[in-house]
């Protein structure tokens, strides 16, 4: 779906990505991890399209990104960035800002554009928040809502840039279920995370970014026998059995 | 502006108290400014009483004096009131809109001493053009918008900074519009009434072509609404929803430098009309800018309309400049608004 051959980025002189490739595909959940400033959220930033890259070249479903113009890339691609600024205004209303690249020149919302509402907000469970204004809302609560207004932007390719920070134990499950759900429907999801056991719980492939590169990208189970993040984290991994659940835990290399 | 700390300002759960939806508000905001329309029209030095004015306008006796008196003044002068409130407020808006600050308005970041001084300029050194007069305007406007958007946008400068940029554009402007009234002395215009913004000297022909560029802009601005609410979303946001934000924030600009300049044109430096009245409608009906800018286009007619009426009233035979008492009104709400910010942030 999204693939990106030898890319590189540097910004005011300093190289942030170097010689970057990988595929996504659909249907698949990938998180990507790395420790900070090891270029994720640039990354993000240009498989999104908000920065082009300074060689090498991004292209989605087999045409590179710049022969899509703006909406019709806006309904092929969403973003959830780190931080977004919310306005005063009720959960369904700002759920519907989503639609934006589908309405015309006339700017109306027609039947179909409601319905993908509805189905948005009951997809991330914020049917019953509909009525509220966003501001009164939790942490939690206003991550679904953003999750909504991604839903209804109804793109096959979701991008989420560390979308489980700030927020509970329950609501990241919540949060790493709905990107399960939409990999299920057919959708290439790809969220950076810092937490590496959410991501090996949950993503069907794994990437571990260093320096601008992928030193890892691989599923879960090859990656626990790699042992990629040793080097990366300065971590090790423990497995953990318990009533027959399997995880892991990390804890810094003594 | 983070999630999860956002701003949590209680506005639109005050706004499910009152139980008043956008549509009913909107009506009723049309109803009083219908209202005082009528007032404005029947009250002032001499008193007309609609039973008289009907009557006379029946009779075809068009030269009685009160007859007179309503459509060469009271009418063209109501009629301005409305279309420099519509058009100051909404431009409010928009500004705030593309800025993501409250605190701008055309009056504070420096819009309406922009289109002031050209226009002061156009009538002192080129008097002849006179009719030129809300095309200087817009320019003006035009390039003080510009000025604060390249500030605001390619320093990241945050809001207050911006705000008070504005403000240092805005006396330089000012102080820009007061050399040309003391190097031009003779000139035929009342500066002073200018630079305190006064509706005494509209006619019907003065407000001929403002009045299409208001109500183009307004209707403009109503067709953007919803790229306003996207912009709202944030920068990255908008893009990633597929909008040329760039473009967006450049057009609403531009509508905005439209709207003050045409109201600029005739009712002279107009202040905080396009500062109090979007805050005022955004209590009612929040950040959704196809309700906001009705709201606020109405709520910016009926607040002009409503001083300038005091104004001629109030102290009759002698008046009050509408720009006076906008200000005596606007001062200490914008304080207040300073305040209330501050202890949000503490």
């Amino acid at each position: 779906m999204i693939e990106v051959r030898s890319v590189f980025f540097s910004y005011g002189g300093k190289s942030v990505i170097s010689d970057l490739s990988a595929t996504f595909r659909a249907g698949t959940l990938y998180g990507i991890v790395g420790p900070n400033g090891c270029g994720k959220t640039t990354l993000i930033r240009l498989l999104c399209g908000l920065a082009r890259p300074t060689a090498g070249q991004i292209s989605l479903e087999g045409h590179p990104y710049g022969e899509y113009d703006r909406r019709e890339f806006a309904k092929r691609v969403s973003l959830l960035p780190q931080s977004r600024s919310l306005p005063c205004v009720s959960v369904g209303e700002l759920t519907a800002r989503g639609r934006y690249p589908y309405l015309g020149r006339t700017r109306r919302m027609t039947p179909s554009d409601r319905a993908a509402v509805e189905r948005a907000l009951m997809d991330a469970k914020a049917s019953d928040l509909r009525d509220r204004d966003v501001s009164t809302l939790s942490g939690g609560e206003r991550q679904r809502v953003c999750l909504a207004l991604l839903g209804a932007q109804d793109t096959p390719c979701v991008l989420l840039d560390e979308p489980t920070t700030y927020l509970d134990l329950s609501s990241r499950f919540s949060l790493m279920e709905q990107m399960r759900f939409w990999a299920e429907q057919g959708k290439c999801v790809i969220a950076v995370l810092h937490d590496l056991s959410l991501a090996l719980r949950y993503c069907d492939c794994v990437g571990v970014m260093d320096q601008g590169k992928f030193c890892a990208f691989d599923t879960p189970e090859n990656l626990l026998e790699s042992k990629a993040w040793e080097q990366v984290f300065s971590v090790r991994c423990l497995p953990v059995d318990a009533a027959g659940e399997h995880d892991v835990v990390f804890l810094p290399i003594k | 502006m983070n999630i999860l700390q956002n701003v949590s300002t209680p506005k639109s759960s005050e706004n499910k108290k009152h139980g008043i939806t956008p549509p009913v508000l909107l009506f009723l905001f049309l109803a009083v400014l219908i209202l005082l329309f009528a007032a404005a029209l029947c009250f002032g030095s001499v008193k007309i009483s609609p039973f008289d004015a009907v009557t006379a306008l029946l009779s075809g006796d068009y030269d009685a004096p009160s007859l007179r008196i309503l459509l060469h003044i009271r009418l063209p002068r109501a009629c301005g009131a409305v279309l420099a409130g519509m058009a100051l407020a909404v431009a409010g808006v928009l500004i705030q809109a593309v800025l993501h600050n409250p605190m701008a308005a055309p009056n504070v970041i420096g819009v309406n001493s922009g289109a002031g001084l050209t226009a002061v300029i156009l009538l002192s050194v080129f008097p002849a053009a006179v009719r030129f007069l809300p095309l200087a305007a817009f320019f003006g406007a035009v390039g003080a918008c510009a000025c604060i958007y390249v500030i605001s946008m390619k320093t990241g400068a945050d809001r207050m900074t911006v705000t008070l940029v504005g403000i240092a554009v805005s006396a330089m402007l000012n102080a820009g519009i007061s050399a040309v009234k003391t190097l031009y002395p003779d000139s035929v215009y009342d500066a002073d009434a200018f630079m305190i913004g006064g509706l005494s000297g509209v006619t019907l022909e003065t407000l001929l072509f403002p009045c299409v560029g208001i109500l183009v802009g307004i209707f403009a601005a109503l067709w953007l609404a919803r790229d306003a609410d996207v912009l709202s979303l944030g920068d990255e946001t908008a893009k990633s929803l597929g909008m040329n934000v760039k473009v967006t924030q450049w057009t609403l600009l531009c509508l905005a430098s439209v709207l003050a300049g045409c109201a600029v044109s005739f009712a002279g430096l107009l202040g905080f009309v396009g500062l109090i009245v979007p805050h005022i409608a955004r209590r009612f009906v929040g950040e959704i800018h196809r309700w906001l800018i009705p709201a606020s286009a109405l709520g910016g007619g009926i607040l002009v309309l409503l001083c300038d009426l005091i104004g001629r009233v109030l102290f009759a035979p002698y008046e009050l400049p509408v720009g006076i008492l906008l200000s005596l009104v606007g001062g200490p709400f914008f304080v207040c608004l300073l305040l209330a910010r501050r202890n949000r942030y503490d």
